[in-house]
């Protein structure tokens, strides 16, 4: 029992890993422009799809197919807030217009992809070189897991020292606190903004490829599900605040692996339910998540 | 006086009546198979529309949990009225329930119940909740009804979804219904109840202080809207014949919300004119999204240009003109009565 | 002249706030903008700072017409608007936010050199930089606000209701900070509730009322003037 358990446990890490990854470009982009951004899953998708045709049909290295995937994620994003976030803003649009939007956006991105590529499963270019297994008494760690992990705690410090100790990291969480009075310091926040949608959506690529090796598949609809639970995670983690967007999505992941992997089989199709039985218990204990939202003003939904 | 102007409003309303079953009755005499199918799906999302704009246009608590709450009266209207034999060789149902024959009316209304007391369980705690907190939990409540859906066999027999539930749905019920909604939505935003609907919409605080009970006016709006919502399931169901777990996922979902927001939400007509663009839009465009021969060329099919084209439409519109189509304008009588020939004059002495 | 306001008429969304404004602040100088509450000073700064624009008049800021401009790249031109209820950022510390008001700055020599200067005037914040903003005291929140607009180094300050629910020992301080960042090259347009004091310190004023200027002139005539003995001053 022991055993399963930390083998399971160490599945669950990869999971989270890839839940935090998104549920901080919510968090971040959400802090900035006060907006969930429904399409991140989307553009966590088109990250893997990037990789994919990179490596798979011209069979580029892997390691350039997976920079390619944060590539690609990253111009998708500032394509997004380029194409139809920044024109809704520039109109001074109601909040509920431009999510409206974003669902849109989403919704285009997902059909776009299974209207040339099909909905077909696909499989996620993994090298052989990580297939390598490691044995520790009962347990069996994958190289892949261990790359996974690894990779998510040093982006994961990566991001939280910029946003931490660099301006322009200090300048997002003025801007996420109070736009208007950072714009009286000489904040572009148009700049600001692409900024965040720019390394939101790269950490979205990067969890794609995170998702790729761990699952080992992808197809249009892939980014749906890690989409929402991202979001949840982000929501669980106080929204706008990136440090609770990772620990949140940990949260979810592994509170997800564990459900499965220690109730009886018989439950594990309930698994989704699982996760939204968690998000309504947190927001019922605590409305706004467990830590604190990096929002001043609550409301801007005009409630 | 008064009973020779009642008389004349009698007169005019029996001649309106007229001209509208008679147009009705044409329709149905002359429309068969598929493009009957649009002007039924037309009616039926106009319903769905409607019940939809109460929470989400007026009382402007913007929620995606309809499709839960269809999902929960399509299904119960499907089991009320299913054959015996049918539920006896799938499903595995308490015996009340295996044993239930209704008639469509009554099934109707008890899903419309149905939907009424689910969405209120639902939506209480969820009041707590602020903006994106209440989007994510009301998505929450699609989700985990579509998941029951599939995991709860013997009442919904899974993802294999139920089939031959008869097909009451015709024009009458849609069109008799839809007017009903019609006439029911209009009453109800000249009415004080309504009114303060619109006043939580515009400013909850402001509204509190009016002494309105916002939390209570929040849960009759939900009543309201989730019964007209849970008949529009039903139809749905009725007109299709079979049921099954996914079919008012977000995608669907998404389609109402496209509707409300394209036509202008804060309207009737908004509400109506979204339907019928995006309704006759999609089933229009149909045969080009399954391939087609054109002049012996083979276009091949490409699923999900529908969603692309209707996302598309939705973004340059929430770009273009957030307020939706219409706006807040809505046509009346005056419409074709003053402001269109006012228009016109304009038009002219501008010449 | 620094900054010249011709006749401008402006508000918000529809409902019109002032009404044919103008004045004039020289390099250098203190100038005092005093008033009523609702009387339209914060809306006259936020004018100049290009949070709204003027619907009918111009600003000039050393000839360049400000309208033009975007608020953030109106600080680039040497404005330093210090909001009104000490808006800081309460989530980041001291440090941070002197760090977001020197943004604009890209040698890190002179953001070091503006952040020594902006301390030897604010000891208080030099001992509390590593401290969130939101658990200063208000005084030391004000000091950080007008800190924090002075980072920039700009020509003109834009300060608003600096003695706003400050001890009358703490606003003492406040404005002999103020005086000396004057003293050090820097022209100031005050707005103040608290007309005698605005007036002690500045070299002109301007009296609005219901979005217009009843009255301008140095302050000293203005100290003496019947109208504002009687209706600012509480002198009979």
């Amino acid at each position: 029992m022991g055993w399963y358990l930390a083998q399971q446990l160490i599945n669950a890490f990869s999971y989270g890993s890839i839940l935090g990854l998104l549920a901080v470009g919510y968090t971040m982009i959400y802090g900035i422009l006060g907006l969930i951004n429904f399409a991140h899953g989307e553009i966590f998708m088109i990250g893997a799809f990037v990789c994919f045709f990179l490596v798979t049909l011209y069979h580029v290295p892997w390691v350039v197919g997976a920079l390619g995937a944060v590539a690609g994620s990253t111009v998708a994003g500032l394509l997004l807030e380029r194409l139809v976030y920044r024109p809704c803003v520039k109109r001074k649009a109601p909040v509920l217009t431009v999510f409206i939007a974003s669902f849109g956006a989403s919704l285009l991105l997902r059909f776009l992809f299974m209207m040339f590529f099909t909905d077909r499963r696909r499989a996620f270019p993994i090298p052989e070189l990580f297939e390598k297994m490691y044995f520790l008494g009962g347990v069996a760690i994958g190289l892949r897991d261990i790359i996974i992990f690894v990779t998510t705690i040093v982006i994961m410090s990566l991001v939280a020292c910029f946003i931490k100790y660099t301006k322009l990291g200090t300048a997002m969480r003025g801007v996420s606190y109070d736009a208007k009075t950072a714009q009286l310091m000489g904040i572009n926040s148009t700049r600001i903004i692409v900024a965040a949608f720019a390394v939101g959506s790269a950490l979205a690529g990067i969890s794609a490829i995170e998702y790729g090796l761990s699952f080992g598949i992808l197809n249009p609809a892939m980014g749906f599900m890690p989409g929402l639970e991202g979001f949840i995670a982000a929501v669980v983690g106080g929204i706008g605040n990136v440090p609770g967007a990772m620990i949140g999505g940990f949260l979810i992941g592994v509170g997800e692996i564990l459900f499965v992997a220690l109730l009886p089989p018989a439950l594990s199709p309930l698994r989704p339910l699982f996760v939204w039985a968690l998000l309504f218990v947190i927001l019922f204990l605590k409305p706004t998540g467990i830590f604190r939202p990096n929002v001043k003003f609550e409301g801007l939904w005009g409630e | 006086m008064t009973s020779g102007k009642n008389a004349l409003r009698i007169g005019k309303f029996s001649l309106w009546l007229a001209i509208v079953i008679g147009a009705l009755l044409l329709l149905e005499t002359n429309l068969r198979g598929f493009h009957l199918g649009v002007v039924l799906l037309f009616g039926i999302n106009a319903i769905v529309c409607l019940g939809v704009s109460v929470t989400n246009s007026y009382t402007n608590i913007f929620s995606l949990g309809f499709g839960g709450i269809m999902l929960i009266a399509a299904y119960t209207t499907s089991l009320l009225t299913l054959p015996v034999r049918y539920k006896s060789a799938f499903l595995d149902l308490p015996l009340w329930l295996e044993n239930a024959q209704w008639p469509f009316v009554p099934a109707l209304i008890a899903a419309g119940v149905v939907a009424v007391l689910c969405s209120v369980v639902l939506v209480l705690p969820a009041f707590r909740l602020r903006g994106h907190y209440f989007i994510l939990a009301s998505i929450g409540i699609n989700m985990v009804m579509t998941n029951i859906g599939i995991n709860l066999r013997s009442w919904t027999h899974g993802p294999l979804g139920i089939r031959n539930i008869p097909f009451y749905t015709n024009i009458w019920w849609v069109y008799g219904i839809l007017f009903l909604t019609i006439f029911f939505v209009w009453k109800l935003l000249r009415s004080k109840f309504g009114r303060a609907f619109v006043a939580i919409g515009k400013d909850q605080i402001l509204a509190s202080v009016l002494g309105i009970n916002v939390v209570r006016y929040k849960i009759y709006s939900f009543i309201i809207g989730s019964f007209i919502v849970g008949i529009g399931g039903a139809l749905w169901v009725h007109y299709i014949g079979a049921m099954h777990p996914h079919v008012f996922e977000l995608v669907f979902v998404f389609q109402v919300i496209a509707m409300l927001a394209i036509g202008g939400s804060g309207t009737i007509s908004g509400a109506i004119l979204g339907a019928a663009i995006i309704t006759f839009f999609t089933q229009l465009a149909r045969p080009v999204q399954e391939g087609f021969t054109l002049f012996g060329l083979e276009i091949p099919p490409l699923i999900g240009l529908i969603q692309v084209l209707v996302a598309m439409i939705l973004i340059l519109v929430m770009i273009y003109r957030p307020q939706g189509l219409l706006g807040r304008y809505e046509i009346s009588w005056a419409t074709f009565r003053e402001h269109i020939p006012a228009a016109l004059r304009k038009i002219r002495e501008e010449k | 002249m620094l900054l010249s306001m011709k006749d401008v008429t402006t508000g918000y969304a529809k409902a019109q706030v002032l009404k044919d404004i103008s004045l004039d602040v020289n390099t250098r100088e203190i100038v005092a903008l005093v008033g009523a509450n609702g009387a339209g000073k914060t809306t006259t700064l936020q004018c100049i700072a290009g949070v709204i624009k003027p619907w009918i008049g111009s600003i000039h800021l050393e000839g360049r017409d400000l309208a033009l401009f975007e608020p953030y790249q109106i600080v680039a031109m040497g404005i330093s608007y210090c909001p009104e209820g000490r808006d800081v950022f309460a989530n980041l510390s001291v440090y941070e936010n002197l760090r977001i008001g020197g943004y604009l700055i890209r040698d890190p020599k002179q953001f070091k050199l503006h952040l020594d200067r902006v301390y030897s005037l604010f000891p208080r914040l030099c001992e509390r930089r590593q401290q969130l903003s939101g658990s200063l005291s208000g005084g030391e929140q004000q000091m950080l606000a007008i800190a924090r607009a002075l980072m920039t180094n700009p020509n003109l300050l834009l300060l608003d209701e600096p003695s706003l629910g400050l001890a009358p020992i703490l606003v003492e301080g406040i404005y002999n900070r103020i005086q000396e960042i004057n003293a050090s090259g820097t022209a100031i347009l005050l707005v103040e509730q608290n007309v005698g004091l605005a007036l002690d310190v500045s070299s002109r004023g301007y009296v609005v009322e219901k979005g217009e200027i009843r009255l301008s002139g140095t302050s000293a005539e203005l100290r003496d003037s019947d109208y504002v003995k009687a209706s600012y001053l509480g002198i009979a």
